[in-house]
């Protein structure tokens, strides 16, 4: 089996005059695990209905490798799929269901039964033939769906948040199986979640959604650190955000104004071009640095001390920007010497360097 | 195919594994007695016990004997009409399920609105009374009904053709009173199925007949065993529909209970009668229950 090139050209769907995908294209390279990420409502499963047919876009096109499968019937695509819900057929064992693909393709016998033995050993199920769905647990389950959607093996593997029904620790345990299985057959995965962390750990490359668009693709360290717009920088990892306004340039500097005291300098790269526009400043909580305040000397962002929360490797420090009620930073403090930074009240001062700042103009949407 | 059998057995650990519930879901005993006693008490006295009178006097009247069983069994005509009861009884259940199956299908795939309303048409003859239907089919099937008006007009026969008072008339009108019965749980198992495993069996390469033969129809098979059981069982003690439209020619168990007890006024013949009817209704529906039990969750039907 070899995986093949799954190319998604100007898709548009609307049900009932609501669009849910708006003129979204992206081309997934053979062999790769690509994962369509956003939040409910995002469209992301309905692109995947349309790559394995259950849906019809109202324009585009849709191919696997260099067939055109835009109108083609759902059971002619080749295409495996694993759903959330597990679908295994409650009336055929697992031996069965595995072979239903087969028993489609009009395989012999001998060669059904060797490939669902060899199919049972790669998710780990060896002694589960015979027993029917209901008598396996939720993950197990699931790799018999993984089993059955990859026995013929399809070119394509679509998977439709697969991992959602099952706790945390199963979770994964299989986010590593699907992923050891993926590369040994060198499938083309497409992936749908709504879990960042999930898709983060798993993908080669993510397409984040929004409303149905396309916001930004690539590489999981790409959109941590060079998010292309607000709502991919809220949507993965944690992100602060304060809205600022341009003042313009300084010593070949662009100025940018955060509260009535604070204001930054950066490259002039990040400055847009009109002077007083509004703008979005986002910034990591790893990039902050929390220094206790003394006096009036103030530097940075003034800020009092919500809450100081040890959770292993850092300290999660909340801090309450004092200029901006409301707005409450979160830092991450490394957690060396294990004494207790900050206590709750404590005055302190929030500092970044320039350079970790990103500014984002003019965003509509914003992920929290 | 061992695999009914794994399912039989399935359901059974799960019935067990149900009963054993934890007490709280449980009422206390005085409280489940008091919720069910009024029913007990009509049932007690308006059918076990003049039920258990007539079966009893099947045996005591006019004297103590089995001579209105050997009566029964040594005339041909009683057996003719036992023989000809569960024929029309399987007739009507075939027909139920041929005409209603597709109904079922149909309501299950439709949008929710249009499948209101068919159920509203399915449900509405339920509403009008059995006697006003099978009355109904008399003036449609009459001598000079509309069938035969329509037939003779059309010049395809030149003399009415006797369609009431046959074993066609009493199947076809038992049959539309009794499709109700088949269509309804027969949607509800459709109903069940969860979408994506047809969506399932799609992807990995079944083409839509083939869903329907893998998927669609064994998972509605305990929906098609119990509307094959209620209509068969409905029929096999059916009274008003084939005292209506059927002839003497095509009497049933029921009709010959009922000329007993109100004609003739052999109240022990009618109980024997009554006897052998209840006892091949149980055989069928223990027979029922055998295929049942190879198929899950169904078993609480029969």
């Amino acid at each position: 089996m070899k995986g093949e090139a799954v190319t998604l050209e100007e898709i548009d769907k609307s049900f009932a005059k609501t669009a849910v995908v708006r003129n979204v294209s992206i081309a997934v390279q053979a062999g790769e695990f690509l994962s369509l990420l956003g939040p409910s409502g995002s469209g992301k499963t309905t692109l995947l209905m349309m790559i394995a047919g259950f849906e019809t876009p109202n324009r585009g096109r849709i191919s696997v490798g260099a067939r055109d499968i835009t109108f083609e019937a759902p059971n002619k695509r080749d295409v495996g799929m694993v759903f959330q819900r597990y679908a295994l057929f409650p009336h055929m064992t697992v031996a069965q269901n595995i072979a239903f693909p087969l028993r489609m393709r009009r395989f012999g016998k001998a060669e059904a039964r060797d490939r669902v033995d060899a199919m049972l050993a790669t998710v780990q199920l060896e002694g589960f033939a015979n027993r029917l769905p209901q008598q396996l647990s939720g993950g197990q389950q699931q790799r018999v769906a993984l089993a059955r959607a990859l026995v013929a093996e399809p070119p394509v593997l679509l998977m439709d948040e697969p991992l959602s029904a099952l706790d945390k620790k199963l979770r994964e345990t299989l986010q590593i199986e699907i992923k050891r299985i993926q590369k040994r057959l060198a499938v083309t995965v497409v992936y749908v979640t709504h879990d960042q962390e999930e898709a983060l750990t798993m993908s080669d490359r993510i397409a984040v959604m929004a409303e149905g668009e396309l916001m930004q693709i690539g590489a999981p360290a790409d959109l941590y650190h060079r998010p292309t717009n607000a709502f991919v920088a809220g949507f993965i990892g944690k992100m602060n955000f304060l809205d600022g306004e341009y003042l313009g340039q300084d010593g070949g500097e662009a100025v940018v104004r955060l509260t009535q005291t604070a204001t930054i300098k950066g490259p002039v790269s990040i400055a847009p071009a009109a002077v007083g526009q509004r703008l979005t400043v986002a910034i990591r909580p790893e990039d902050l640095n929390v220094t206790p305040r003394e006096g009036s000397s103030s530097q940075g962002l003034a800020g009092t001390v919500e809450a100081a929360l040890f959770v292993g490797a850092v300290y999660i420090v909340l801090v309450a920007i004092e200029e901006r009620p409301g707005k409450v930073f979160e830092a991450r403090l490394p957690a060396a010497g294990g004494a207790q930074p900050f206590v709750a009240g404590d005055r302190v001062n929030i500092t970044f360097e320039p350079h970790a700042l990103r500014v984002f103009v003019n965003q509509k949407r914003q992920a929290a | 195919m061992t695999t009914p059998m794994r399912i039989g057995k399935f359901a059974g650990r799960a019935a067990a594994s149900m009963t054993s519930s934890p007490s709280w879901r449980q009422y206390p005993l005085g409280v489940s007695v008091f919720l069910i006693a009024p029913l007990c008490l009509l049932l007690g006295f308006g059918f076990v016990y003049p039920v258990g009178r007539l079966l009893g006097q099947s045996f005591f009247a006019p004297e103590f004997g089995l001579d209105n069983y050997r009566r029964l069994l040594e005339t041909p005509l009683y057996l003719r009409v036992l023989a000809r009861t569960v024929f029309v009884a399987l007739a009507v259940m075939s027909a139920s399920l041929v005409l209603g199956y597709p109904v079922a299908l149909a309501m299950a795939r439709l949008r929710r609105g249009l499948s209101n309303l068919v159920m509203a048409c399915v449900l509405l003859p339920l509403w009008t009374s059995a006697l006003v239907r099978s009355y109904a089919w008399i003036v449609i099937l009459q001598r000079r009904g509309l069938v035969n008006d329509v037939l003779l007009a059309s010049g395809v026969i030149s003399q009415p053709i006797k369609l009431i008072y046959t074993e066609g008339a009493v199947i076809l009108a038992m049959t539309h009173v009794l499709v109700p019965f088949m269509i309804l749980p027969v949607f509800g198992a459709i109903r069940a199925i969860q979408p994506e495993l047809v969506q399932a069996a799609r992807n990995l390469g079944a083409g839509k007949t083939t869903v329907f033969a893998k998927v669609l129809l064994p998972l509605s098979l305990p929906g098609i065993f119990a509307g094959c059981l209620m209509t068969f069982i409905l029929a096999l003690g059916f009274y008003v529909t084939p005292a209506l439209v059927g002839g003497p020619s095509s009497l049933l168990m029921a009709t010959l209970i009922g000329q007993q007890t109100t004609e003739t006024l052999d109240w022990g013949f009618a109980g024997a009668l009554s006897t052998v009817l209840l006892c091949v209704t149980l055989l069928i529906v223990l027979l029922f229950r055998k295929a049942l039990s190879y198929n899950r969750g169904i078993s609480n039907v029969a």
